[in-house]
């Protein structure tokens, strides 16, 4: 079993990937962030935390003046402006994160836990504090936040709180766990199913993951009147199929891509069909990922859906 | 002045209430009684019989001359002069004063500012006696109805329209000016009558019980305030002079910009991580123009703590817009009303402290602010129970499900409640000026029953976003288990027989929607009708062949029994 040392208080690196972000929901994520981090460290479980954000837009989301409002919001709970970085590039949200990672590595600022965040979120203001509780095990590397007004409806264990993986809407993932499995796959999955991707390779290490039902995120999620589940984005009918037949192929479920595939073309839409053709062009030129060891023992494909769920 | 205004003292009469009204004062023996404007004087001997100095004082000498006739002294007295305190301290010449007396007499100026100036000089001058007061309510009933129902605004010789009357007072108006000179009202003895001499021309539709235009006006504006019948505000005030610092009326947010909306939270305060959940809701609004009533309904000072407890944990920006009221007694309603009387928001909407709402819940509700109207926007509803972790505040039992109607319908409202609490919003004037209140008596339902009154008076607009999770809780308190389904519906048709009580304002098109409706229960009539017959004829063929089996088998034929049973087994299945 995989064992984390994990020295309290804490450092936590906020990590917030942007792609043409409204600098007025920037505004109230900083505001919610910098307010966690100090009642964290308040409570002593958090020594250190700062909040960078890396740019994929084609043009700078964030102004300067921008940049000094967001210093202005942290300077009231006493937290040190926000890092930002343009990439002048879309590396996506997997590449955007492990970017912001290594740029702690250079910047020094390794070590202790990164805080992947999505853009639509406000944290409750004690996110951390109980993040971090449920953390607090040798073997745990992840640990999910409680999203609101929506909930996941994945299934966790109602006793451990162990889940066969965590989203990265709010994920509070070990820096060095995160950099010891290369971070998220950023050329299989640069944005759908990443996060499902990272937590079972960290499984298949040894480590645990946990859901942490005390900590609450918003995440800005909108309700579809047919499913009542969150409305899917415009990407995610395409992309997101496609990540599937992937992980599908890397965790060694042929059977599951290939039915996949079927009821694509039986009952796919004009987007989903085109990333079932996608896929079908990476398999014939050898790009897609080969299975891995072991994969078995943590992928968890139940009923067409990742791991069980509640409702 | 004219014989008219020689009015007896009556028992019950506005003099027998002022006298009253004076009788309640701790005050010297001998201590005068200044009545200013008195006429003919007709309280002076009540007055006298208490064991004080009736004072008239008056431009006219007609009444004056009857007063000192009878035994009272007497000062001509121009209310209109420019040294009205000056005089009023020589008058008195520093005997002790029990109280100022204005009968009558304040709408009868034109100029009412330099009197209550004047008199409150010469009150802070006297050692701050109290003053009564009685002055007619241009804002009766029977005023309202009649000018909106007739265009009608008749003076008459005397009564709440005299026609010598220069000045005219509602309620909020004698409020205002009396506290613009500090005068705070300490008693009241008001005069209510319900049909006065306003009621004319007779036999008149608007101005008769009964009739359903009456009815609804009458209702509407005795709803408004409670002075809908009140024919003469009487009432004693002391001063309570005040710097501009604490005006009264002020509270710790109206310093500011009136916001949008107000949300009035209600919560016992027991349930701490649900109440953090539907805060962090509201911190992450994408419209931010609300303030927040959070109205702890608990006697209990470390249960208010508490609560502001969970509040203090969020950022400034969005902490410095809640504020956290405790409420004792009542039942679930008494934290509505309360937040509804210190609501500043142009509209006002509700949460309980277990309710989930998305980030666009108050722009959706800005989004179909186009009128002053009932705001609305979708609810879905997730059924959940207590989860066995203490972490978890609650466990999910099935995702959001749209229970609720996606369109307002009225009729449809009077049949069930499609609205919950969580997912309309009023506008702030039905509230301030119409008098609407949650009805404290109803102990479910409060909110279907406020939200039909508001609907019918104001109408709604349906944002259509979806922006609200009510949480249905499957095994735990929650007011649908506190009750049972006897009770709910004994409630149910207790609020219908008071909508019965009087006439129902219906929205626009109800008319053909009304005729719709009844030409569907027609046609289902009809068809429901004609299955019946179709059945009867069915039934008479099964029977039949019934009869025609039992025939084949007598007589072994079962071979050729096959084709009649599959008929027999499909009729019987149909049924």
């Amino acid at each position: 079993m995989a064992s984390i040392v994990q020295p309290v208080p804490s450092r936590v690196r906020v990590q917030v990937v942007l792609y043409g972000a409204d600098p007025h929901g920037i505004w109230r994520l900083t505001e919610s962030v910098a307010r966690a981090v100090h009642l964290a460290r308040d409570a002593g479980v958090v020594s250190d935390g700062t909040l960078v954000f890396g740019d994929c837009s084609p043009e700078p989301a964030l102004t300067e003046d921008d940049l000094l409002t967001l210093a202005d919001i942290c300077a009231t709970e006493l937290v040190a402006p926000p890092d930002y970085h343009f990439f002048d590039a879309n590396r996506f949200h997997s590449g955007g994160q492990n970017a912001l990672a290594d740029l702690a590595l250079q910047h020094n600022d390794a070590g202790g836990w990164l805080l992947v965040l999505n853009p639509e979120c406000y944290v409750a203001p004690d996110l951390l504090v109980e993040m971090l509780r449920v953390a607090d095990a040798d073997d745990v590397a992840a640990v999910e936040a409680r999203q609101v007004p929506l909930e996941h409806p994945k299934a966790y264990d109602r006793v451990s709180l162990d889940v066969s993986w965590a989203s990265g809407a709010c994920l509070l993932v070990h820096h060095a766990a995160f950099g010891a499995v290369g971070g998220f796959d950023e050329s299989c999955f640069p944005m759908y199913c990443n996060d499902v991707d990272l937590s079972w390779r960290l499984r298949l290490r040894g480590h645990r993951l946990r859901y942490a039902p005390g900590a609450a995120v918003f995440h800005d999620k909108r309700i579809d009147p047919e499913t009542g589940y969150p409305l899917p984005t415009a990407l995610e009918e395409g992309s997101g199929l496609l990540a599937r037949l992937l992980l599908t192929t890397r965790y060694d479920r042929p059977d599951l891509c290939a039915e996949t595939i079927s009821l694509i073309e039986a009952h796919g839409s004009d987007a989903q069909r085109q990333a079932a053709e996608e896929f079908e062009r990476l398999r014939a030129g050898g790009l897609v990922p080969a299975p891995l060891a072991g994969a078995s023992t943590v992928a968890d494909f139940v009923a067409g859906e990742y791991g069980e769920r509640r409702y | 002045m004219a014989e008219r205004y020689n009015f007896r003292f009556e028992e019950g009469s506005t003099y027998d209430r002022c006298v009253q009204l004076i009788s309640e004062l701790d005050c010297a023996p001998d201590a005068l009684v200044l009545d200013l404007g008195a006429g003919y004087g007709a309280p002076a001997e009540a007055v006298a019989e208490l064991g004080l100095k009736y004072v008239g004082c008056d431009l006219d000498g007609d009444g004056l001359g009857d007063l000192a006739a009878r035994g009272f002294e007497t000062h001509p007295l121009d209310l209109r002069d420019a040294h009205l305190a000056d005089q009023l301290v020589a008058i008195v010449r520093g005997r002790p004063v029990a109280a100022i007396v204005l009968l009558d007499t304040v709408e009868h100026l034109a100029d009412t500012h330099s009197l209550l100036h004047a008199v409150s000089d010469a009150a802070a001058r006297l050692g701050e006696p109290e003053l009564v007061l009685s002055i007619p309510n241009v804002a009766h009933r029977d005023i309202a109805v009649k000018l909106l129902a007739m265009g009608r605004f008749d003076y008459t010789p005397v009564g709440l329209l005299d026609q010598t009357h220069l000045q005219l007072f509602t309620e909020a108006r004698l409020r205002s000016d009396m506290e613009r000179y500090a005068w705070v009202a300490t008693s009241s003895r008001d005069v209510l009558i319900s049909r006065t001499e306003q009621r004319f021309p007779a036999g008149h539709p608007a101005l008769e019980p009964s009739t359903p235009i009456y009815e609804f006006l009458s209702a509407t504006r005795l709803a408004a305030d409670p002075h809908g019948e009140v024919y003469q505000f009487v009432r004693r005030y002391a001063r309570q002079p005040h710097d501009d610092s604490a005006l009264p009326g002020t509270d710790d947010a109206a310093a500011g910009d009136v916001p949008f909306l107000t949300v009035i939270m209600r919560t016992r305060g027991d349930r701490d991580r649900l109440l953090a959940d539907a805060l962090l809701c509201l911190a992450a609004q994408t419209d931010r123009d609300f303030e927040v009533r959070l109205m702890v309904h608990s006697d209990s000072p470390v249960v208010l703590g508490e609560v502001a407890e969970v509040v203090g944990r969020f950022a400034a920006s969005f902490r410095r817009r809640v504020f956290v009221h405790a409420v004792h007694g009542g039942g679930r309603a008494r934290p509505l009303n309360n937040g509804l009387a210190l609501a500043r928001g142009k509209f006002v909407a509700f949460l309980d402290d277990d309710d989930i709402v998305t980030a666009h819940w108050v722009e959706a509700f800005r989004g179909a602010a186009t009128a002053p109207s009932v705001l609305r926007s979708r609810c879905y509803v997730r059924s959940i129970e207590p989860h066995p972790h203490p972490d978890a505040p609650y466990e999910i039992v099935e995702r959001p499900q749209p229970w609720y109607s996606a369109k307002f319908d009225f009729v449809e409202h009077l049949y069930a409640n499609q609205t919950p609490i969580c997912s309309f919003a009023l506008p702030h004037a039905l509230v301030s000026e119409l008098g609407l209140r949650f009805d404290e008596t109803l102990e479910v339902l409060e909110d279907w029953d406020l939200l039909l009154r508001a609907a019918s008076l104001a109408g709604v607009l349906d944002s259509g976003e979806i922006t609200s999770v009510y949480n249905f809780w499957h095994d735990r308190a929650g007011s649908r288990l506190l009750h049972d389904a006897a009770q709910w519906e004994q409630i149910h048709l207790g609020i219908l027989d008071r909508f019965d009580a009087a006439p129902l304002l219906l929205p626009i098109k109800s008319a053909s929607y009304l005729h719709d409706l009844q030409r569907r229960a027609e046609h289902d009539a009809w068809a429901a009708e004609h299955r019946t017959a179709e059945v009867e004829r069915l039934e008479e063929y099964v029977r039949s062949l019934e009869h025609e089996l039992a025939v084949y088998r007598r007589i072994g034929m079962t071979q050729a029994l096959n084709a009649p049973r599959k008929v027999y087994r499909k009729l019987r299945s149909a049924d």
